[in-house]
């Protein structure tokens, strides 16, 4: 395997993003974390729904497909499983918008999470219906909010909801912060089992307020080890294996104080597959 | 003597109606006759009463359709009601009612305890009316039938004694036994799926379509493959087009509410030429319809479904054996040209179970996608258009060779293009690269002499039940059949000859609007005398509508 210069990973295409798009700054941490781990092209397959962070693998030189609105999950499983079942090691991706992942797609979430089938899956959370020009989506801040914008219900909270159902891998980051989101994307890839990453992306166009200053403003790093200060004053030490920890910083809203970092890290779990071939041999 | 014999069983839930039609089938293959066991529910599917009615033939028969009952067995006079249609009976039907079979139900108390086996002595009441005497037989199917125990099998005997008293004795032509099995369409397609190569395959439930994901949950698992069971039929149709993606032959099975679920993937696969099977066993529809009962109405939407203009192939087997051959076709074909492949069936066929000769012993010959040449690593073209518009297709794990699919309108390279110029180019190429298929005249069954004036063209289980009608009114030297087993893209040339010089024609399908008709008129002209049977599902074909029908047209 010869190391590869994050470049290597995409392909001759100009993205379409407006200038200032948060989606340039995942795409390019995105390069890096593939040539970081060194997975050569052939062995990399990205599903995407449709929105502009789902552009996302058109511009990437791996396989993969940019597919329906929604369906990165189900699509990402199945070739996942599949490769799995030839016994190609295959890295799966799954990227979605937070329109694909917690609108349209969101039924697939909670089985892909009680599957725990070995993909990552990471959503790129810019709070707006952007490609059809900023329509509410699950992530528009409520009106009443200080960023305000108008929707008429609260937002959904993804990484309350994910924990909830019972995902191995949680980590959260920022688009404008390359270098910590190779870290996370790193840690999120090499987990064996589905893992989840909330990265938030800006949209230049569409987002009301300064939406990422505020969140660089009120954020809080996540390390292993070291002491983190709760909205209440709880004073804990960072562990990404604390379940009940992971449960306290979840249910920190995101506009009060946006952790990022690996939230929470299960054990690893046997997959789908394994299970399956498990019950073959007993 | 008779050669053939028919058997109609009513009850009410737990009067254990399907088990003694089960067991009979099985009996009537141990001594070497062939038949069929169609099942008939309520529209609850589980619980509540049910009905079977089991034919018995002395032969294979290439055609078949149900006729009215020679023996009514009826532990319920209210559910006979709800029946009356498919367990049809006339003034020769020998009919053993309520009020009989009370007795059945006092012997069982005394001898077992209960008055549950009071179908087992039935059983042994219908054993001696057919003359199978033998213990033997029922000690032979005990090890796979925790029913018949000690107990049970002296209400058999029970049975037996109160024939009897009775005169009525129908007797078939001895037969000996053969290598025969009993399947049904959704057995038959599973199996016909992994002979194929099938290793992927993700269903969602729903009737009648689920034995389908079932059967492949237990098998493929057994040889390395996986079994998914979605959270809806999108999520299903989702897997099975990653897991094509990846180079494994995949499958799902549905009916009409999960059809429409899946159309826009059928889309996605179309433009993005994915290799997929979808099995659409139909019911009654719209909407949840009937689920339980047959319908053939789904033909447009597998035809047409979805935006744009999409196309993909339709195959519709006529009968059980086809269900398995049909498979191993919708496999090639969809591997070979790189496009999504829809396997119509319908309730009847799906869920009826045959004896019939071993047709699971044949093999077919296995296609498989086209992958491209080493020359052409790091210069690879996903939708290159070639002679034959087939373009080779890259697997994840080929260095040099990555691509991605997208269901935007793309270029040669499978990049996403605007230009109105690459549109027209790609749906020519999705269109031509099946037009092999429309010369596919083997696709087409022909039955009958080429020269008759009269022809029938019907598909799917319609198809068989008309040469069953035809030949049980001795008119298959008169009337010549046509089944196209290829629904889309159409078989030009073989339907073409097969219309030529008629003078009348019929056209059977069950749905109410002809659906069929109206979509071959779009490239033939028919004859002038135009006999469409057409009429809503909810029941199979009945010889006597099929009758009535053909003697009014040959009139």
């Amino acid at each position: 395997m010869t190391e590869c210069d994050p470049k290597c990973y995409l392909n001759e295409l100009k993205p379409i993003w407006c200038p200032g798009c948060g989606d340039y700054g995942f795409l390019s941490a995105l390069a890096r974390t593939f040539s970081e781990l060194k997975i050569p092209n052939h062995k990399l397959f990205v599903a995407t729904g449709i929105g502009c962070s789902s552009r996302v693998v058109g511009y990437l030189k791996t396989y993969g497909i940019n597919g329906i609105h929604g369906r990165a999950l189900p699509i990402s499983q199945g070739a996942k499983l599949a490769a799995e079942s030839l016994g190609l090691d295959l890295t799966v991706l799954a990227i979605g918008g937070d329109g694909d992942l917690f609108s349209i797609g969101t039924e697939h979430l909670p089985h892909a999470v009680r599957r725990n089938v070995d993909i990552a899956c990471i959503m790129l959370d810019n709070q707006v219906y952007a490609m059809t020009k900023g329509q509410t989506s699950p992530t528009t801040p409520y009106k009443e909010d200080i960023l305000t914008s108008h929707s008429l219900n609260p937002p959904v909270d993804p990484l309350l909801d994910m924990l909830t159902f019972g995902t191995g891998f949680l980590a959260q980051g920022l688009a404008t912060n390359v270098p910590h989101l190779v870290g996370i994307l790193k840690a999120a890839i090499t987990y064996k089992g589905f893992s989840f990453v909330n990265v938030q992306s800006q949209c230049v166009s569409f987002q009301e307020g300064d939406w990422i200053s505020h969140l660089k403003q009120n954020c809080c790093y996540l390390k292993e080890g070291e002491i983190i200060e709760l909205p209440n004053g709880e004073k804990w030490l960072h562990d990404p294996g604390n379940k009940d920890l992971a449960r306290k910083l979840v249910e920190v809203a995101l506009k009060e104080r946006p952790y990022y970092g690996i939230i929470y890290r299960a054990p690893e779990r046997e997959g789908y597959l394994e299970r399956i071939r498990k019950i073959n041999q007993s | 003597m008779k050669d053939r014999i028919i058997i109609g069983i009513v009850g009410a839930g737990g009067d254990g109606v399907v088990t003694v039609g089960e067991l009979l089938l099985k009996i009537a293959q141990m001594k070497g006759y062939y038949g069929r066991l169609s099942k008939y529910y309520g529209p609850q599917i589980r619980g509540g009463e049910s009905a079977v009615k089991l034919t018995i033939l002395a032969e294979n028969q290439e055609g078949f359709i149900e006729d009215d009952l020679d023996i009514l067995v009826c532990f319920s006079q209210a559910q006979l009601v709800k029946f009356k249609e498919e367990l049809s009976v006339n003034s020769q039907t020998k009919i053993f009612d309520e009020e009989f079979l009370k007795s059945f139900a006092k012997i069982s108390s005394q001898i077992t305890g209960r008055e549950q086996s009071k179908n087992l002595v039935a059983l042994g009441f219908l054993l001696e009316i057919l003359g199978w005497r033998e213990k033997e037989i029922l000690e032979a199917l005990r090890p796979g039938e925790k029913l018949l125990t000690d107990k049970n099998l002296e209400a058999v005997e029970a049975g037996k004694t109160e024939a009897e008293k009775i005169q009525l004795r129908i007797k078939l032509p001895t037969a000996y036994p053969k290598e025969t099995i009993i399947i049904d369409g959704n057995q038959a397609i599973s199996r016909g799926a992994l002979g194929a190569g099938c290793r992927f395959a993700s269903t969602y439930p729903i009737t009648p379509a689920s034995e389908i994901g079932e059967y492949l949950s237990h098998e493929l698992s057994k040889i390395g493959g996986c079994f998914v069971q979605g959270e809806s039929e999108i999520a299903s149709i989702g897997m099975i087009l990653g897991a094509s993606l990846a180079g494994v032959k995949s499958m799902t099975a549905t009916s009409g509410p999960g059809l429409d679920l899946m159309v826009e993937m059928i889309n996605l696969a179309s433009s993005c030429e994915i290799s997929l099977i979808i099995v659409d066993a139909q019911r009654v529809g719209p909407s949840t319809g009937i689920p339980t009962k047959m319908e053939q109405a789904d033909l447009a939407t597998v035809i047409f479904s979805g935006h744009g203009y999409a196309p993909r192939v339709v195959l519709a087997p006529y009968n059980f054996e086809e269900c398995y051959r049909l498979t191993f076709e919708a496999f090639n074909i969809s591997e070979k040209y790189q496009v999504p492949v829809i396997l119509l069936s319908d309730q009847y066929l799906s869920q009826t179970s045959q004896i019939t000769d071993d047709f699971l012993k044949k093999i077919y010959l296995i296609e498989n996608r086209l992958l491209p040449l080493p020359e052409d690593k790091n210069k690879y073209l996903r939708y290159k258009i070639t002679r034959d518009y087939v373009s080779p297709m890259a697997l994840p794990g080929m260095e040099g060779f990555e691509w991605r699919a997208t269901g935007l309108t793309h270029d040669e390279a499978g990049n996403p293009t605007n230009s109105s110029e690459w549109h027209q180019k790609m749906q020519e190429k999705i269109t031509k690269k099946l037009d092999p298929l429309r010369d596919r005249s083997d696709l087409v069954k022909i039955f009958g002499p080429e020269k008759a004036k009269i022809g029938l063209i019907s598909w799917g289980s319609s198809g068989e039940a008309s040469l069953g009608a035809i030949k049980s009114m001795g008119l298959e030297n008169k009337i010549k059949v046509c089944i196209p087993e290829i629904i889309a893209p159409i078989p030009i040339n073989a339907i073409g000859q097969f219309l030529k010089g008629l003078q009348k024609l019929i056209i059977v399908e069950m749905n109410y609007s002809g659906q069929y008709r109206r979509y071959l008129r779009r490239y033939f002209d028919f004859p002038k005398k135009i006999y469409p049977l057409k009429r809503a599902g909810g029941r199979p074909w009945s010889r006597k509508e099929m009758v009535d029908f053909f003697e009014e047209a040959l009139r």
